[in-house]
């Protein structure tokens, strides 16, 4: 009885939606030349994603995000949205994004995300990715039109170009992925020839393991479209190994960009206390750079790709360490 | 030939020993292990050829390959052998003194005990010293086995092999229900436990062994000393009250031996399942039903047989790496249903 309720309840607005196009066609009558935008603004757009089809009305301005890759792609896009979720419980939303969070609602973190709590807001649009809330994708959906990717991380780029469809955007998405293509190649010109003798390895400390990300995952993407070599052990078309005392050596490169998430880093600092450790080219070399993880390694969308890229010339190409990368390693 | 002696014969039955003298079958097994331990040394994420290791052993140069050797690989060998002795040892005394060849550190939950008491440590007393974190699992060990052997004393007639079984598995139920309830609470520590609580020797240094050894060592001594008396109590009661020997203390101190061992190898690398099981079956097999001998012999094939699955565990996956607990529960399992099946076809 009550699904019935809710079902008639959703219908309304689409009722409606049918009835002013109707209204609208009548009042137009034959004269179709220069059909007003508003028209298009009105008439529900299909957005084919990872679950299906959903049908969107106009722009829309109440949205929700479950992921910090969706929330990068809104704030790039210029629209900020009313309830995200938090990476880790307590640690709010991104650091690097600024005030363009600012005022946006919690609604739990990307593990857990609370269901009341976002139907409270009466969004107009929910974004996450299958990979993550598949679970929950019936819910959301009776909640407000919901958009998923597939996956996250090294399909960002398409997550992009769906984020801004859902927000009806597109020609913006565009023209911010080809100033992300332009950073990208004038970074690796910069370099010139130095480029074949800067490999990047990436090395991320998570708590329960400290992982060699390779080359499909957000960052991988954007060293390689920078033009920049990996490490051997570390150019493989997968999304990340452990690094084990045994496997320090696999580390090495012509520098590592090194990145911390959440607070307990002692599987990290075992290694680094290791005779190991401290015989790495890029250790000797001083040539292990600290960077923000909120930004390299979870930002995950054009907003972050770009910032990512100027801190990497930072690194690379003015070969200085970023704010608060004090060249000390074993600090935590 | 003596009581004891021909005793031994009739309870050994139609399960023949091997027919290998002994010093040549300790040639052998030691034999096996230092050759597993040189394997252990050369195999992993990077293969480094045996002249080389042998060079890191005896002229150590600092290069990359020595340093793996002799500071990655080698004390993770030690620990290995030095947990598998310990819960073959521990699994030999226990299936001894109960007189019951179901027990097993892992499956009457006193290894369950000792990680139940590491886990909340780490996160509830937000312990990370080595010493302290083997103090530690040795209470925890304790608490599970007093647990045991109270519920021991319920019954009438003590308890039967089997239901020992049944209540050590309601224990080991609620002691692993209970640390998953602590790492729920504690997210970050989950993570880090993930892969202890599976058993697991990545990353075993020095450290963790000094803290300990001298668990390691008391829990040998005491088997080596409770040897005899136990053979004499296994015999009959009449027979060891004959020559002197009391039941109570004797029963104590194997269950101060098995705490020790199997806390200490509890806190070195995780709760490492049914090495205590299925070790002390494949030592009867080799030398009979001599307790001496079997605890020598369980020392040496928990040794080969940790090492073994920890080798297994680097190159299944490689680079990558497996817990070792996986690899032995899979060794483990199928003894466990041999030996259920035979005690069930017999009664």
């Amino acid at each position: 009885m009550k699904d019935l309720k809710e079902a008639v309840l959703r219908r309304i607005p689409n009722v409606f939606a049918v009835l002013l196009v109707a209204l609208f066609v009548t009042a137009c009558g034959d004269d179709d030349a220069g059909t007003p935008s508003a028209a298009g603004d009105d008439a529900p757009r299909t957005v084919q994603h990872a679950m299906g089809a959903a049908k969107i009305t106009g722009t829309p301005e109440r949205v929700v995000v479950l992921d910090t890759g969706e929330l990068d792609s809104a704030v790039a896009l210029g629209v900020k949205p009313v309830g995200a979720v938090e990476a880790i419980a307590g640690d709010g939303l991104p650091a690097y994004l600024g005030d363009a969070v600012e005022g946006i609602k919690l609604v739990g973190t990307i593990e857990q995300p609370n269901v009341e709590a976002i139907a409270a807001l009466k969004p107009d649009l929910i974004l996450s990715s299958k990979v993550r809330h598949e679970a929950i994708y019936d819910q959301l959906e009776r909640i407000a039109p919901t958009v998923f990717t597939e996956e996250v991380g090294v399909s960002w780029k398409e997550n992009f170009a769906l984020h801004a469809e859902a927000l009806g955007v597109s020609d913006d998405a565009k023209r911010l992925q080809a100033e992300y293509d332009t950073k990208a190649r004038r970074l690796s010109s910069a370099l010139g020839d130095k480029r074949t003798a800067t490999s990047v390895s990436l090395v991320r400390s998570v708590g329960d393991e400290v992982r060699i990300y390779l080359k499909a995952n957000f960052l991988g993407t954007i060293v390689e479209d920078a033009g920049l070599p990996r490490p051997k052990v570390q150019d493989k078309d997968e999304f990340s190994e452990t690094a084990t005392p045994e496997r320090i050596p696999d580390l090495d490169g012509d520098l590592m960009i090194l990145s911390r998430f959440g607070d307990d880093h002692r599987l990290l600092r075992r290694l680094q206390d290791n005779r190991l450790w401290s015989r790495l080219d890029v250790v000797q070399d001083d040539r292990v750079f600290e960077v923000p993880d909120d930004l390299w390694f979870l930002g995950i969308g054009n907003f972050a790709a770009r910032m990512v890229l100027d801190d990497l010339r930072t690194i690379v190409v003015d070969g200085r360490r970023l704010p608060g990368d004090d060249g000390n390693p074993k600090t935590t | 030939m003596s009581l004891a002696a021909h005793a031994v014969k009739q309870r050994a039955g139609s399960r023949h020993p091997l027919r290998l003298s002994g010093p040549l079958l300790a040639v052998l097994a030691l034999g096996a292990l230092v050759l597993t331990v040189f394997a252990s040394l050369a195999l992993g994420a990077s293969t480094i050829a045996p002249g080389e290791v042998l060079a890191a052993l005896v002229g150590f140069d600092g290069s990359r390959e020595h340093v793996t050797v002799v500071e990655v690989r080698l004390p993770r060998a030690v620990v290995a052998v030095a947990v598998g002795g310990s819960l073959g040892v521990a699994g030999a005394l226990m299936q001894a003194v109960s007189r019951n060849d179901l027990a097993d550190p892992s499956i009457l939950g006193i290894s369950w005990g000792a990680a139940l008491a590491t886990v909340a440590g780490q996160t509830v007393l937000s312990v990370d010293s080595s010493p302290a974190l083997v103090a530690l699992a040795m209470a925890g060990a304790a608490s599970a086995a007093a647990a045991i052997v109270a519920l021991g004393l319920l019954g009438r007639d003590g308890l039967a092999a089997e239901r020992l079984v049944v209540a050590g598995a309601a224990i080991s139920g609620l002691l692993a229900a209970l640390i998953q309830g602590l790492l729920v609470l504690d997210r970050e520590s989950l993570e880090v436990a993930r892969h202890w609580l599976a058993g697991s020797l990545t990353g075993s240094g020095w450290d963790g062994l000094l803290a300990g050894v001298p668990y390691l060592a008391l829990g040998g001594l005491l088997a080596t000393a409770l040897a005899r008396p136990l053979t004499m109590l296994g015999l009959s009661e009449e027979v060891a009250s004959g020559l002197g020997i009391r039941p109570r203390p004797v029963q104590a101190a194997t269950a101060v031996a098995i705490v020790a061992l199997a806390g200490a190898s509890v806190a070195l690398a995780g709760p490492i399942a049914l090495v205590g099981l299925a070790v002390p079956h494949a030592a009867r097999a080799l030398v009979g039903q001599d307790i001496a001998r079997q605890l020598a012999a369980c020392a040496v094939l928990g040794a080969l047989l940790v090492v073994i699955a920890d080798i297994v565990s680097r190159l299944v996956v490689a680079p990558e790496e497996l817990p070792v607990g996986v690899l032995t529960a899979v060794v483990g399992a199928p003894v466990l249903v041999h030996v259920a099946r035979r005690r069930t076809a017999r009664t």
